[in-house]
């Protein structure tokens, strides 16, 4: 869409109040949302719902745009949307209230633990990480163990476009499953978990790989690796605990 | 470090973040890899679900090589192969033990390089 055809959309929404055309900018914006969400993905939520979020973005820089400025929409747009995406990531993926402090320093940490892991060809320490990201020993434990309160979501949403529903490889990952002894509560616990968190486990407990491969394999941050583990291994042990209903 | 650290909590859930806090202090005071800790924190969880209570404790101890953690009481549940299985993932080296108080203990070792 040409600049003018914007800005004489955006005259008609602004001063006008014609809705239709706030509707129409934001349709022809919706690829800058999807390429802005897109260097979000990988993080533990869904794309659709970055998306989502960043749409929300665009739709309130619509709202304060200023004509008189003299700037394009889109470059307007940008720090908006990526604000919206960004707050998500920050406000409401995490299942109890932390300090916004204790997240922002979460995230640092969970890059630094990737980046230092790519660089160290090991796991850091804490005191490596601390260092890195300037803070003491006891802050940044407080926000690792902090970490441990964000609730990954639609951890159900399949992530192969080509199948939907399914997993790229767990055809082998089920024939592991097998390979846990029948009647073992490991085993009967895996039915508690949703796909992806079986295929972690399993590449954890059955392949043995550690949890930076797995990082690397499935496409997520070893901290995200690290509470889908602890996840499954909470609705693993809640579904043991249940009682037996009777036949 | 000779001493053990010792810490009692009720065998109830939700003391085992107060252990995994816990572990997390001495993982790094011992400068352990923290995918190291991450992992020690997750067989403790594991094997806490299977305290028999009132209560349960976790003793760590360490030299150059390794981390022990001995944890209990313990009921027979601990020795489900499914689990053993999950647990020989994440410690080195993975033993129940009769305590003196005739239940069953968990001994858990922990190489004190980076994660298996």
């Amino acid at each position: 869409m040409a600049s003018g055809d914007q800005r004489a959309l955006l005259v008609a929404y602004l001063k006008e109040g014609d809705v239709r055309a706030r509707d129409r900018l934001v349709e022809e914006l919706m690829p800058l949302v999807r390429s802005l969400a897109n260097r979000y993905a990988g993080r533990g939520e869904p794309t659709e719902d970055l998306v989502q979020v960043g749409a929300i973005g665009l739709v309130k820089a619509i709202d304060r745009f200023e004509l008189e400025k003299g700037v394009e929409l889109s470059t307007y747009a940008v720090p908006t949307i990526v604000g919206e995406i960004r707050r998500h990531f920050r406000d409401r993926t995490w299942g109890v209230h932390v300090p916004r402090r204790l997240k922002e320093l979460s995230m640092r940490l969970s890059r630094t633990r990737d980046e230092l892991s790519a660089q160290l060809g090991r796991s850091p320490t804490v005191a490596e990480l601390a260092a890195a990201v300037g803070v003491d020993e006891e802050e940044a434990i407080d926000a690792l163990e902090a970490s441990k309160a964000y609730a990954p979501r639609s951890l159900d949403q399949p992530y192969d476009d080509d199948e939907p529903g399914r997993l790229p490889g767990l055809a082998d990952e089920e024939r592991g499953y097998a390979a846990l002894e029948r009647g073992s509560v490991v085993r009967q616990g895996l039915d508690a978990l949703d796909e992806r968190e079986r295929r972690i486990v399993v590449l954890r407990f059955l392949r043995g790989m550690s949890q930076s491969e797995i990082a690397l394999e499935v496409g997520i941050s070893q901290m995200h690796v690290s509470r889908l583990l602890r996840r499954a291994l909470e609705e693993m042990r809640g579904r043991l605990e249940e009682p037996e209903v009777p036949a | 470090m000779s001493d053990v650290v010792s810490i009692t909590v009720p065998a109830t859930p939700g003391w085992g973040g107060v252990v995994e806090l816990v572990l997390a202090g001495l993982g790094a005071r011992l400068d352990l890899p923290y995918d190291r800790i991450d992992e020690l924190q997750l067989a403790t969880t594991t094997v806490l679900a299977d305290a028999v209570g009132p209560d349960v404790r976790v003793d760590a101890s360490s030299d150059t090589a390794s981390v022990d953690l001995k944890i209990g009481p313990l009921s027979a549940a601990a020795d489900d192969p499914g689990r053993r299985r999950v647990l020989d993932a994440l410690a080195d080296s993975v033993e129940l033990q009769p305590g003196d108080d005739g239940a069953t203990w968990a001994v858990l070792t922990f190489a004190r390089g980076g994660a298996r």
